[in-house]
């Protein structure tokens, strides 16, 4: 059964395996922040071209795995193209451009539920569109939705075992390969799994905590 | 406090009695607007002319709001233009000499006479009160931090605020906040401010007090003003010129005394009579 000896053993591999899952994990999240809020930001564009495109780009990439879309980028692109990159690199984009296009949505309700009323003022007082974005609507959008994106900070940590499809050594495939050296599944699994645990309860305890302190500030 | 004001306006502008003679600052040519199907404004030609104070009354639903609303281009006329100090609003000129519709660049350009007060008074929650009135003067007048503030905090001054300073707008009364954003909105120094119906929206007990404001900036600045009111009193103090709109059309128009004194149409009769 459990053998604490081999348990302590391979401890020290499959943390160091899981600090590349949390880099992983939390260099995805930031990407897809980042390409979120340009999404949501372009899907209203004054411009029809614009927004057609964005959401055009944003249901096809809603409407395919990542899995594909991961081996499409390590893969396919290399063949199609001079681009290839490091499964790192790789597995960061494919979880940014993944998830960017579900945490759009998630800005997306946090910046219609600013009042029409702002935007209105924005214009009285002749405040140019990315003053007006910088100055008035994303301080008001995105306060209210930061546990949305906490949340979304926790599945995207749930999903790089996914990237192990494509060779990168997260915590996971560690596992796999110490109990496929050993046979002894037990432990390298448990310890995985309770290493995902520990950080789903300290993110999840971090965006309770971020989210009081947002609150505070902006109640006025 | 009148001191102050006048140092914040250019020196030596103060309003003549008598009214300005001055050409239009401000023309609406066979104005319309429809909404798909439903026709709100049906052709309005209108003047205010610089300094002047323009009231307009009506029941509701006659359109009032949206003639102000056109103005500060947060809605555009579907057939008619506006001029402001003699451009037009919504459209153009290419070098060539064709008209189009205006850009973003053209219209910023024209914002900047214009001013508004809300009903709602669309103060930014997440800004702090000088923060609120500081905001535009950084932004888009470019003003040096120190300079905005100190303009800031004499309009402040102005309108009665100055121990709020560094409250948040949640913490105001409604009073309190409409003079924030009519401070916010003054502090542009647009050639002509639009007040739509800015004390519908507050309890009885805080309205005297804005109108209070109103009346004293009205007496003192050359600002043209086009206050959509439903106050009759307020209109007959201030106003210059009244206009009744209903139906989407202007019934009649004259000074307060015609108005008030004199109402020739019956529509406008009927009106006035709730008022007694």
């Amino acid at each position: 059964m459990w053998k604490w000896s081999y348990a302590a053993d391979i401890a020290p591999e499959l943390l160091r395996a899981f600090l590349m899952t949390i880099g992983a994990a939390l260099s995805g999240f930031a990407l897809a922040a980042v390409i979120g809020l340009i999404m949501a930001i372009l899907v209203r564009s004054g411009l029809a071209p614009v927004r057609w495109a964005t959401r055009g780009i944003v249901e096809f990439i809603r409407s395919t795995p990542l899995l594909v879309q991961l081996f499409f980028l390590y893969y396919s692109l290399p063949m199609l193209t001079s681009w290839s990159m490091s499964a790192y690199a790789t597995g960061v984009i494919g979880l940014g451009l993944h998830y960017g296009t579900y945490l759009s949505e998630v800005y997306r309700s946090g910046i219609e539920a600013v009042p029409k009323g702002q935007w209105e003022a924005a214009r009285a007082l002749n405040l140019s569109r990315s003053k007006t974005w910088l100055r008035v609507i994303l301080p008001q959008a995105i306060p209210p939705i930061i546990p949305m994106m906490g949340n979304y900070l926790i599945v995207i940590v749930k999903e790089t075992p996914t990237l192990s499809a494509i060779t990168l050594v997260e915590v996971l495939l560690t596992a796999k390969n110490t109990a496929s050296v050993t046979y002894r599944v037990f432990e390298p699994y448990t310890i995985a799994g309770l290493l995902f645990l520990l950080a789903s309860l300290v993110l999840s305890l971090g965006v309770t905590l971020l989210d009081r302190r947002l609150r505070r500030s902006t109640a006025g | 406090m009148n001191s102050q004001l006048e140092q914040v306006n250019d020196a030596g502008t103060r309003k003549e009695p008598g009214g300005p003679v001055n050409d239009p600052l401000v023309r609406y040519e066979k104005v319309t607007k429809s909404y798909g199907e439903l026709e709100v404004i049906k052709g309005i030609d209108l003047t205010l002319h610089p300094g002047e104070k323009l009231a307009i009354i009506g029941p509701s639903g006659s359109g009032k709001t949206t003639l102000g609303r056109m103005l500060m281009t947060l809605e555009r006329p579907t057939s008619g233009r506006i001029l402001v100090a003699g451009e037009s609003l919504w459209e153009m000129q290419t070098p060539l000499g064709k008209m189009i519709p205006a850009n973003e660049q053209h219209l910023r350009r024209m914002r900047n006479q214009i001013g508004m007060v809300f009903q709602h008074f669309n103060l930014f929650p997440h800004l702090k009160v000088i923060d609120n009135v500081m905001l535009a003067p950084c932004s888009v007048l470019k003003m040096s931090k120190e300079e905005a503030r100190e303009r800031a905090v004499i309009m402040l001054d102005k309108v009665g605020l100055t121990g709020k300073l560094e409250e948040y707008p949640s913490r105001l009364s409604g009073g309190q906040k409409q003079r924030v954003a009519i401070a916010r909105a003054l502090v542009m120094q647009p050639k002509v401010m639009v007040f739509d119906e800015v004390t519908s929206a507050l309890d009885p007990e805080l309205v005297g007090e804005v109108l209070e404001v109103i009346k004293e900036i009205a007496a003192e600045s050359d600002m043209a003003m086009m206050l959509i009111t439903h106050e009759m009193d307020f209109a007959r103090d201030v106003a210059d010129r009244i206009l009744f709109g209903a139906e989407g059309l202007i019934v009649e128009e004259g000074t307060p005394d015609f108005i008030f004194g004199q109402p020739r149409s019956d529509r406008l009769k009927s009106f006035l009579k709730r008022f007694e």
